[in-house]
């Protein structure tokens, strides 16, 4: 682990449990570099990295996630590096509406990665999935309401 | 995450505490079985004491309405935090299940669902 002042780094398994202590450190560093108006931004950004982190743990059968957080005057950014087979999670998705008729159990992650960061990233880098995602400080995101 | 099971009446309340995520979310639905197996099908899940969903935890929530619809039941998710009510709203699941801010209300609507009444 590395931390300074406004970076983050951690290396772990992808399992849950690890993503579970992973969002507790990343949820710590927010909680300090962070505004101090900003508690329900840091909820929302270790969500969506939660969300894109479990994707990895569940499609990409990677043996090792790196991640990286950087916070910047107006965002934060964290990336995200798993060795698995090429899984892209930005792809189209859509929500299943009201109409639709038995409730989905699943297929939600990827809709909240997408919904609650400004900008999500996908690149093959290598041998790794490389995702980015980035949110701005001030920005609402649309579940505000 | 801990769950507390108590009645009132025949209706099953269950406090949840802690985090509702990928690692714990199975033990959510396996409580559920177990009490649905004895036909105990009217759930008021209080939310109040979960810190935070991911995912998971929500399509658990889900599992667990269309476990309970199949049989003839009903469940209501009561006393949301912001955050944990944010999540319903955004993957519009609260326009699936029941989700409100009170509990009172939420152990009305599940002894009315038995007996036909409006809720």
């Amino acid at each position: 682990m590395n931390r300074s002042e406004n970076r983050f780094a951690l290396v772990f398994e992808p399992v849950f449990p690890k993503i579970d202590e992973a969002r507790a450190a990343l949820t710590a560093f927010l909680q300090r570099s962070a505004p101090a108006d900003a508690a329900s931004f840091c909820g929302d950004f270790c969500l969506a990295a939660t969300e894109a982190l479990n994707n990895v743990v569940e499609h990409s059968g990677a043996s090792r996630i790196e991640i990286a957080c950087a916070v910047y005057p107006d965002a934060v950014l964290l990336s995200i590096k798993d060795d698995g087979k090429p899984f892209d999670p930005t792809g189209k998705v859509s929500l299943p509406g009201p109409e639709a008729g038995a409730a989905p159990e699943g297929g939600y992650g990827r809709s909240i990665v997408m919904e609650l960061a400004d900008s999500v990233h996908y690149r093959r880098q290598g041998s790794l999935n490389a995702l980015t995602l980035r949110k701005s400080w001030t920005k609402q995101s649309r579940g505000g309401r | 995450m801990e769950i507390n099971i108590s009645m009132d009446g025949d209706i099953v309340v269950m406090d949840l505490a802690g985090d509702l995520v990928a690692s714990t979310a199975e033990q959510l639905k396996a409580q559920v079985e177990k009490l649905a197996d004895k036909h105990f099908n009217r759930i008021l899940l209080d939310m109040s004491g979960v810190n935070f969903m991911d995912s998971s935890g929500l399509g658990m929530c889900m599992a667990v309405h269309k476990m309970l619809l199949q049989s003839g039941g009903l469940v209501v998710c009561a006393r949301p935090s912001e955050a944990v009510a944010k999540i319903f709203r955004v993957t519009r699941a609260d326009q699936k299940l029941r989700v409100i801010p009170d509990r009172g209300e939420g152990v009305r609507i599940l002894h009315a669902s038995a007996t036909g009444a409006p809720q």
